[in-house]
């Protein structure tokens, strides 16, 4: 793969952070526009608090991506860190990216739960949190011992 | 896995971060390779000789070569 390509592969990913920032934008409008007829519901917050959780941490993402795209020695260095062997040895192990999807399912499951058991959504939520530090610690180990 | 990495760096005055970007790759598994920690793949293995313009034999060492 060349820059160029991806140089696209990067504009991708921030046109769907911002999307996530419009689903974000309308969900607070939702509020505006329902008010407490849906807001009092623990899925609608429990949704707003992980689509927010998720655009903080692409903050993260989208300032670097800004950072390569206006040089290309930094789009480099950030082409070379995601291909990297040794880290995309110690992702796997750390199960990434299966881990990630798993949770996201799980946590979505829980947020449909909370209309039917608050414990078995808790539970759902607490899991796919756990699985995730878990993966977490296991990265960060490998990172150390690699 | 021994490599003669380090010393050939330091021989061409080249930084891990020069070789990583030469090579593909970050400066932190050059760190690794360097220490042992990490034995690097046949396609990075073979960058990095290309680079110093040696054979991956003369910069890799199976422990009872070395």
């Amino acid at each position: 793969m060349n820059l160029d390509q991806y140089r696209l592969i990067i504009h991708r990913r921030m046109n769907a952070f911002r999307a996530g920032w419009l689903f974000y934008l309308l969900l607070v409008g939702a509020v505006n526009i329902a008010g407490e007829r849906i807001t009092d519901h623990p899925a609608f917050s429990g949704l707003m608090g992980f689509v927010a959780g998720g655009l903080l941490v692409g903050i993260f993402s989208m300032s670097k991506f800004h950072r390569a795209l206006k040089d290309d020695a930094a789009l480099r260095r950030l082409y070379n860190a995601e291909h990297d062997e040794r880290m995309q040895m110690i992702r796997a192990k750390a199960g990434v990216p299966v881990v990630l999807i798993l949770s996201v399912a799980m946590i979505g499951a829980g947020l449909i739960a909370t209309f039917f058991n608050m414990t078995v959504a808790m539970t759902l939520v607490f899991a796919a949190v756990l699985q995730m530090l878990v993966s977490l610690a296991i990265k960060f180990w490998c990172m150390r011992t690699m | 896995m021994k490599t003669r990495i380090k010393e050939l760096r330091k021989a061409r005055k080249l930084s891990q971060e020069e070789l990583a970007d030469a090579v593909g790759t970050t400066r932190q598994t050059i760190t690794s390779i360097e220490t042992g920690k990490y034995v690097a793949s046949l396609p990075l293995a073979y960058r990095i000789a290309k680079v110093f313009g040696l054979k991956i034999e003369d910069v890799f060492l199976l422990e009872e070569e070395a």
